[in-house]
């Protein structure tokens, strides 16, 4: 065995780890060697600060978590562009919508400042004064899918006990 | 001597080609165009295509959820903002621009621009409201500075973690950049991380602060009506306790033992600091003290 130059030792235990080589080679009395893709118990241990970092940084790094790019025949691909620019269409002529509102709404302000001038000066005045501090209730919520049956406590008082 | 005039062959038409003195005064751009060698490469058919492309390998998918915030705003606040803003025969107002020497010297000749009366830098002018410029809230930028990092690299990198549990998106590391010697802080110190949302993060980061983060702080008052700076952005701050409400951070309470608080700095266009506060509101951020050129008996709440 000792014939054996170390060099296909090593070759020999890299291979049988593959699994795709005579098992006659493995009997030997040299001590075990590096060989590359060989799984070795890992003996370091870290604190739990440590380990706790480690982690976190594996939390944070692309590595893991880039997802596999989806195979997509031809009719798939048509498929997801024609669902695609319908949706973009959609919400294009959804913004536009919006926006023609939006204006024709700013117009009609205007109009009706500009009548209110000519008809009564003072009540323009008041109306055109610019407001500064102005706040949307605080009872304003941002709509949900469920909202809970008593929106809000119209009643509460402060607890004068406590 | 029978091959050209003068024994110089003119391959080129530059001066120096030609033997004479000079220099050439084309910069030249070979070096100044950057190539995407990925793109060059046939390996990866794929990175052809933008990344809004699903063959792309980076496609991300938005527009999977229902966005109510967005909605919110499209459905009830724009309107609302429009009537709030909307004034009478309004015209640009001039801000604060540099100004001409009055030429009582001959050096003000070349001298550069006289700095702007009352301010350090030019403002830009307030444009008439129409319904264009209706204000809406464009960005929220998270600025997490983290002082103890300086001794330990690893508050750095939690804060950073912190960050990416609680809005969801990747935010970057921050370093100090200059050396500050009584704070013990040299240059390129990694000290916390910031992160901007834009979208659906953003509307997310709102929601999550104003319904569940803001009524469970305690003694919470809201945020200062001084906040502000004078371009319609609006700042406020969050304690290390006041973090811990965020669900993604309170659910998991085991690993977050320590928590970083942090900087919020919400992005409008709004033109002023007051037009911002009132959009603000629209989203259940109260606001409290009294407030610049606001009378107290005309505050509504």
């Amino acid at each position: 065995m000792l014939t054996f130059p170390i060099k296909s030792q090593i070759a020999t235990l890299s291979r049988a780890v593959n699994g795709s080589t005579n098992t006659k080679y493995l009997i030997s009395s040299l001590p075990l060697q590096f060989a590359r893709g060989k799984r070795t118990k890992r003996t370091v241990t870290v604190s739990a600060g440590t380990q706790r970092i480690i982690t976190q940084l594996s939390v944070i790094s692309a590595r893991k978590k880039v997802p596999r790019v989806l195979k997509l025949s031809n009719e798939d691909l048509i498929r997801h562009d024609t669902v695609q620019r319908a949706w973009t269409l959609f919400q294009r002529e959804k913004r536009q919508q919006q926006d023609e509102q939006l204006s024709k709404q700013y117009d009609s302000i205007i109009n009706a400042l500009e009548d209110l001038k000519a008809v009564a000066p003072e009540l323009y005045a008041v109306a055109n004064k610019k407001e500064k501090g102005k706040r949307f209730p605080l009872e304003a919520r941002i709509p949900v899918d469920y909202p809970p049956n008593k929106i809000w406590y119209y009643d509460v008082a402060k607890d004068e006990s406590k | 001597m029978r091959l050209t005039v003068g024994g110089a062959r003119f391959f080129s038409s530059t001066r120096a080609a030609a033997g004479k003195a000079g220099c050439n005064t084309v910069a030249p751009v070979h070096h100044t165009v950057k190539i995407d060698k990925n793109r060059l490469s046939p390996r990866f058919p794929g990175l052809q295509h933008s990344k809004l492309d699903i063959r792309h390998p980076g496609y991300k998918p938005t527009s999977t959820y229902q966005d109510r915030v967005a909605e919110y705003y499209s459905n009830s606040v724009q309107s609302d903002l429009l009537l709030i803003n909307a004034q009478h025969g309004e015209s640009r107002q001039p801000g604060y621009k540099r100004r001409e020497w009055d030429g009582s010297s001959p050096f003000h000749l070349n001298r550069s621009l006289r700095k702007p009366k009352g301010s350090d830098a030019e403002t830009p002018d307030i444009k008439p409201h129409s319904a264009a410029n209706v204000p809406k809230i464009e960005a929220i930028h998270i600025n997490c500075y983290v002082e103890q990092a300086k001794d330990n690299v690893n508050h750095a990198i939690s804060a950073l973690v912190q960050l990416q549990q609680i809005t969801g998106v990747k935010p970057k590391p921050i370093y100090s950049k200059t050396n500050v010697l009584h704070w013990r802080v040299r240059a390129g110190y990694q000290m916390g991380a910031s992160v901007v949302l834009k979208g659906r993060p953003m509307h997310q980061f709102i929601a999550t602060l104003t319904e569940v983060v803001f009524p469970r702080i305690r003694m919470f008052k809201g945020v200062s009506n001084k906040s502000g700076d004078t371009l319609g952005d609006i700042q406020f701050g969050l304690r290390p306790d006041d973090v811990k409400f965020f669900p993604e951070i309170e659910q998991n309470q085991d690993n977050w033992s320590k928590t970083y608080g942090f900087h919020v700095n919400v992005v409008t266009s709004a033109q002023t600091d007051a037009e911002a506060r009132t959009l603000l509101s629209a989203y259940g951020i109260p606001f409290y003290g009294s407030e610049k050129g606001v009378k107290p008996e005309n505050v509504e709440y």
